[in-house]
């Protein structure tokens, strides 16, 4: 399993464009993404789950991503954060 | 199959006096029937002003040019998420998840003129209100108002089916 940090820098933070696109980036591998803020967890593919954390502009979150792909997963879904988020 | 099946369209009336306006099914498939949850034309998604969701990255679904400020439940569900901005609403069903997000990048407006009327984990019942919007509001910030109402887990739903029958 390969996890990176990162802290929300867009000042609307995950809101429904981002979550789409990150969801679509996601489908491009294998692995299962999980974005954890705080107690809750969600696997990044579910949408409306994702959405419905609230992840803010300063919230710092926890990606973990697990499978036969995820070195490069990681890397892409890490590239992806900073890019858009 | 769903009560709902059984309707092409019902008389939505809400919980508010002098709201009541016919509904169409918006979006059908083997797990239930979406209403529209907002008074007005039904659009095509692919014909939403907005890329991420006419391309369907966000699901499939349609668009509604609203006539009206209030955005009511389209079925009896779960609200599984409230955007902190209030400008959008998720409710789910029978494995359904739906997203009913009202105009264009709106988020930016960071909730002034809209209301939210429910919470997460809310129950809800068809016709109940959800967001009440200022269209003008929306207008003078330079957006469209259209409403996307789309399923966000579309792809692992079977005969979706989007647009008025």
């Amino acid at each position: 399993m390969k996890s990176f940090e990162y802290t929300i820098t867009d000042p609307v933070g995950i809101h429904a464009r981002p979550a789409g696109i990150l969801v679509k980036k996601i489908k491009e591998f294998a692995s299962t993404v999980t974005v954890i803020k705080g107690e809750k967890e969600v696997n990044a593919l579910k949408l409306m789950a994702l959405m419905g954390m609230g992840i803010k502009q300063g919230d710092t979150v926890k990606v973990t991503v697990e499978g036969a792909d995820e070195d490069t997963a990681a890397a892409a879904i890490e590239e992806f954060f900073k890019a858009n988020l | 199959m769903g009560l709902f099946d059984r309707f092409r369209s019902k008389e939505i009336s809400g919980n508010e006096p002098g709201h009541v306006f016919q509904a169409v099914s918006v979006i059908r498939c083997a797990a239930g029937t979406v209403l529209q949850p907002v008074k007005g034309a039904v659009i095509p998604r692919e014909a939403i002003p907005d890329e991420t969701f006419a391309s369907g990255m966000l699901g499939d679904g349609v668009g509604i040019v609203p006539e009206d400020e209030l955005v009511v439940a389209p079925f009896d569900g779960d609200v599984s998420s409230v955007a902190e901005s209030r400008h959008a609403v998720g409710i789910e069903s029978n494995g359904m998840e739906l997203l009913i997000h009202v105009g264009v990048d709106t988020v930016n407006m960071k909730g002034s003129g809209f209301t939210c009327l429910v919470k997460e984990g809310d129950k809800v019942r068809t016709g109940q209100p959800l967001i009440r919007f200022d269209r003008a509001r929306i207008k003078a910030a330079g957006y469209s108002d259209i409403v996307a109402v789309l399923l966000t887990n579309s792809d692992d739903l079977k005969d979706v089916q989007c647009g008025v029958s």
